[in-house]
């Protein structure tokens, strides 16, 4: 039975959808989070009815309800044409703010019931990015270690192929290590039985190149790597490690990240600053262990030549359903660097299956640069302990620290003998947001000259006064020119001005 | 296993080892110590340099064996394997 906590994210879907750049599904990683024919609409005040009914009509849209406390109407529009349709919508100047109409979304906790036992996904926020996307299966994961249980319960569904390159007589896994850690890395999640893995939808590919004692020649492992790069492998985990540098190695990982692969391995578990590879050359993604305080595990190997961190304490995964050398059968607790390895190579599948999943070298910044900067980065590891959540979610583009102005409205006032315009500049941000605090500076032209400035208001807005024209006849004709809108922490987006310069005529 | 199974099977294991590669019989070989350590990974604190393992933490045990004139290190783990390790000075043993 599925389980389920309702999170209001609201917020975190329209940012996925109105960022410059990637567009994202969610949920189920395709489906989009809002209704497929309504958007919410807002005028600005003192809209009258007759130009709601205009805008309407323009767009298509029918109203089916209000939110009076709010002002915001629920509107039809035509199935499918829903972000279309609001951005119509946004080009109106009538209108405050339109948006798709959301569907809050439940953040499902998937129904593996050792979920609760898995304390490494809650600490890299696994739930919260398989909200946004949960991979796929075209996504393959190599797993180079020692084999993996053909009939796990929990694996035999993701294993998409087997290579052997050791003297062992089978691909199964008698040791016991490889199942663990393919387990960590995208064990069959949300299927009722057994253990989550991080890459949940993400295939296996299991490549074994460590014997049945746990070991194996530098030679079978640089076979095996490059094999799983010839044979469709977008991310290769090695939860291995050796003492010495090998040339012949260092090709074989260089041969695999020049196909495009993501290259994970295991910083070591030696307790000291000592270059393991082959974590420690440049072309992988060198992960050091941490406990479920977010401290450095003692037996982890660090140093600045270490990029990430990940849960490596007391992990929860899959083992064999035979007899092993681990000694326990189905499911077990390991720690190691293997098992904070295949955290960061499942998360690299999901990254894969997001908009930045466009090339290995975009794939680790995202993980590296996304990672919680915990006690010990920049001295154990360099970028901090992998996020999940953050890895996967769209980035803060910047754009709404860029302001231009959406409208100037032109007014004419009698005193007396004497005429006035009045110019009310509207400045917004590149969500069309209402900035406060601006100064707008600018000019008057035709009728008077003269200078005026004047601050946003908290609806963005601001009015200026020309100077007086006596007994201005019809025809006088005053403009207004921004020349200038300024706010600390801001741009002035001059390019994306609806207008910059307005006029009014005297009747 | 417990430490009494060490000086069970897993020493047997070990002192039929040293006694093939000594060319003597089991019965002249002894236990000195025996010690449960958590080894770093599968190398069980023996690695080879040409050689790459798994980096999961090992539980296993630790056997000094003497043949009377020399002390032998071992490396176990619980489950059955057993590593030679290195001849060691005798008076440099625990």
């Amino acid at each position: 039975m599925k389980l389920a906590r309702i999170t209001l994210i609201f917020g975190l879907i329209a940012s996925l959808l109105f960022v410059a750049g990637p567009t994202f599904g969610a949920g189920n990683g395709d489906a989009q989070n809002f209704a497929p024919d309504r958007v919410l609409v807002k005028f600005r005040a003192g809209t009258d009815l007759a130009t709601r009914q205009t805008v309407h009509s323009r767009h298509g849209g029918l109203v089916l309800s209000e939110i009076p406390q709010l002002g915001i109407q629920v509107v039809r529009v035509p199935r499918g044409e829903v972000l279309q349709k609001a951005a119509a919508y946004k080009r109106e100047k009538a209108i405050e703010f339109v948006e798709p109409d959301f569907i809050a979304n439940a953040i499902e906790i998937p129904s593996d019931p050792y979920l609760a036992n898995q304390w490494d996904l809650d600490k890299i926020q696994a739930q919260e990015a398989w909200n946004i996307t949960t991979g796929n299966a075209s996504v393959t994961i190599a797993i180079l270690d020692t084999g993996v249980d053909q009939d796990h319960e929990d694996l035999r569904d993701k294993i998409v192929a087997n290579k052997n390159f050791t003297t062992s007589s089978t691909v199964d896994d008698l040791y016991g290590h490889g199942t663990h850690v393919a387990g960590i890395a995208a064990a069959s999640t949300n299927n009722g039985i057994g253990i989550a893995g991080v890459g949940y939808n993400c295939s296996i590919m299991n490549v074994k190149v460590l014997d049945d004692s746990g070991s194996g020649y530098y030679s079978w492992i640089a076979n095996g790597i490059i094999w799983a790069a010839d044979n469709g492998a977008k991310v290769i985990n090695m939860s291995l490690g050796g003492s010495s540098s090998s040339s012949t190695l260092e090709s074989a990982i260089n041969y695999a990240w020049s196909k495009g692969v993501v290259i994970v391995a295991a910083a070591g578990n030696n307790g000291n600053t000592k270059p393991v590879y082959p974590a420690y050359y440049s072309n992988c993604i060198a992960v050091a262990a941490t406990d479920e305080s977010d401290a450095k595990a003692s037996f982890s190997t660090y140093g600045t030549w270490v990029d990430v961190a990940a849960p490596g304490v007391n992990i929860l995964s899959t083992l064999p359903n035979h007899k092993n050398r681990i000694g326990i059968l189905n499911y077990g607790y390991l720690s190691g660097t293997s098992m904070a390895t295949p955290h960061v190579a499942g998360l690299a599948g999901l990254v894969w299956a997001t908009p930045y999943g466009t090339s290995n070298a975009n794939v680790r910044s995202r993980i590296e640069s996304t990672a919680d900067p915990i006690a010990g980065s920049g001295t154990y590891w360099q970028y901090g302990r992998i996020n999940g959540y953050k890895a996967v979610a769209p980035q803060d583009t910047g754009e709404p620290n860029k302001m231009h102005i959406q409208s100037i409205t032109m007014a004419l006032k009698k005193t007396g003998l004497y005429t006035y315009a009045l110019a009310t500049i509207t400045v917004v941000d590149a969500n069309d947001k209402p900035v406060a605090g601006a100064t707008v500076s600018g000019h008057w032209s035709g009728a008077t000259t003269d200078s005026d400035s004047g601050t946003t208001n908290g609806t963005g807005q601001v009015t200026v006064q020309s100077n007086g024209v006596r007994r201005a006849r019809s025809g006088t004709t005053f403009t207004f020119t921004v020349d200038n809108v300024s706010l600390t922490g801001w741009t002035y987006d001059s390019a994306n001005n609806v207008e910059t310069s307005d006029s009014i005529t005297v009747p | 296993m417990t430490a009494m199974g060490a000086e069970g099977e897993i020493v047997a294991r070990a002192k039929n080892d040293l006694a093939r590669r000594r060319g003597i019989s089991p019965e002249r070989i002894f236990l000195r110590h025996a010690e449960t350590v958590t080894w770093p990974d599968a190398s069980l604190g023996c690695p080879l340099p040409n050689r790459m393992y798994a980096q999961v933490l090992t539980p296993g045990y630790r056997l000094v064996l003497t043949d009377g004139i020399t002390d032998y290190e071992y490396h176990t783990d619980n489950f059955g394997r057993v590593v030679f390790c290195r001849a060691v000075d005798p008076s440099n043993t625990i």
